[in-house]
């Protein structure tokens, strides 16, 4: 090989992904040039940096158990319609457990999406009544929006979330934009905190109406923001 | 392949697996959703693996395209409806993108594509090679060699610059 190799093969050469007679030839002319010597070196070290500072954690043992679960929930569903009871008393129970994690993410999705990227307003207003009154009509359940103490509300829109049409209010607080989903609590009663992707989830019930906010103050504080405001719409 | 026979090549390979799934979801719990979502997935359509030997790229893939269909329905789900009911514009922006910045984390690795990051975790991280690789993201091995090398030139001029600024010389002559 007389003229120097291009990154490609470089790159691949350093993966073991070129055939012998390619590398042999490869690595005569790096003998006798100093740049592509050099280059194949930061290629290398690039390579094991990227290995090296990459976490090679072992994977929860409680992923190993859910796996085995659904294995054994998958088997008995395979045996006839005598377990079909049990069967959807279990999947019920699996799906209960897990509804309000994926509800939480989807909620902190949209609050990203919709605060990140700027997404307009369908109203806007700071007054609540105003607010309440442009969403009439358009939900399936009466929407009252709550005084949250130190913020002002800016506006909203209807998105939907698992077919449902849900009242996505946004309130400002310190510079904070603040989600508060308004919702028909579907017979589930979910209320407390939790941490979602670096934001807090705060969800409280009131009147077959289930409130959440996503915000990115602690969960103390949005706790107590939440709870102020819905107690005082009982 | 039996059902039994899938879930202990899962289990084999579990490490790897959730591993790939937190570069794509950066979030430890998703990243477990979304191997058992896989897994589920992989139990139907189990007829397709025929060689046990190929299991991991298979199942990487599974994962990798569960994760678009993911991005995908997130994205729809935001399409908001407008006052009588029909589809708004959908909002700007590339969810997606957002989601998949997931691989190799660090402010250097951001400046490469999703495809690119993929490869080079895949190749340097998990150690697969440009064939199973090019399985996982469903493009020609030539492709994968050209994605990497790309990937790493733009690496490592992230670096060179990076080092400039710092003052940090190099040795290239």
């Amino acid at each position: 090989m007389k003229q120097c190799a291009d990154l490609e093969l470089l790159s691949a050469e350093v993966d073991g992904a070129i055939d012998e007679h390619q590398a042999r030839a490869l690595r005569g002319h790096i003998e006798s040039c100093a740049r592509c010597g050099t280059v194949r070196a930061e290629l290398l070290l690039l390579k094991t940096a990227v290995r090296d500072q990459s976490a090679k954690g072992a994977a929860p043992e409680t992923l190993k158990q859910r796996l085995v679960a659904r294995m054994k929930r998958r088997r008995m569903q395979t045996r006839g319609a005598i377990f079909a009871a049990a069967i959807a008393a279990t999947a019920m129970v699996f799906m209960l457990a897990r509804r309000p994690r994926e509800l939480a993410a989807q909620l902190v999705g949209d609050h990203i999406l919709m605060t990140l990227d700027g997404a307009p307003l369908e109203v806007r207003g700071e007054e609540l009544p105003a607010i309440e009154r442009w969403f009439a009509g358009k939900l399936d359940f009466a929407l009252r929006l709550p005084a949250l103490p130190g913020a002002r509300i800016v506006g909203g829109r209807l998105c939907s979330i698992a077919g449902r049409r849900v009242a996505l209010t946004f309130y400002e607080k310190d510079g904070r934009r603040l989600s508060l989903f308004v919702m028909d609590d579907a017979g589930v009663r979910r209320e407390g905190c939790e941490p979602v992707r670096g934001f807090t989830v705060c969800h409280a019930p009131a009147r077959g109406v289930e409130y959440a906010l996503v915000t990115d103050l602690t969960a103390a504080q949005a706790k107590l923001l939440l709870r102020s405001g819905v107690e005082g719409l009982r | 392949m039996t059902e039994s026979e899938l879930l202990n090549l899962v289990l084999a390979h579990l490490d790897r697996l959730n591993r790939f799934a937190q570069q794509l979801c950066r979030d430890d719990d998703a990243a477990e959703d979304l191997v058992q979502e896989a897994f589920i997935r992989a139990l139907a359509v189990r007829g397709q693996l025929r060689d046990a030997s190929r299991a991991l790229p298979w199942l990487l893939s599974i994962i990798r395209s569960r994760h678009l269909e993911k991005a995908r329905r997130a994205q729809r789900r935001l399409e908001l409806v407008d006052e009588e009911g029909e589809l708004a514009d959908p909002p700007v922006g590339n969810l997606e993108e957002e989601l998949l910045r997931g691989v190799l984390s660090d402010e250097v690795a951001r400046a490469l594509t999703e495809e690119q990051r993929t490869c080079v975790w895949l190749c340097d991280v998990e150690g697969l090679s440009y064939a199973d690789i090019a399985e996982v993201v469903g493009c020609p091995v030539g492709t994968v060699r050209s994605r990497i090398a790309r990937a790493r030139a733009r690496l490592m001029e992230s670096l060179a610059a990076y080092a400039q600024e710092r003052g940090i010389r190099g040795g290239r002559p």
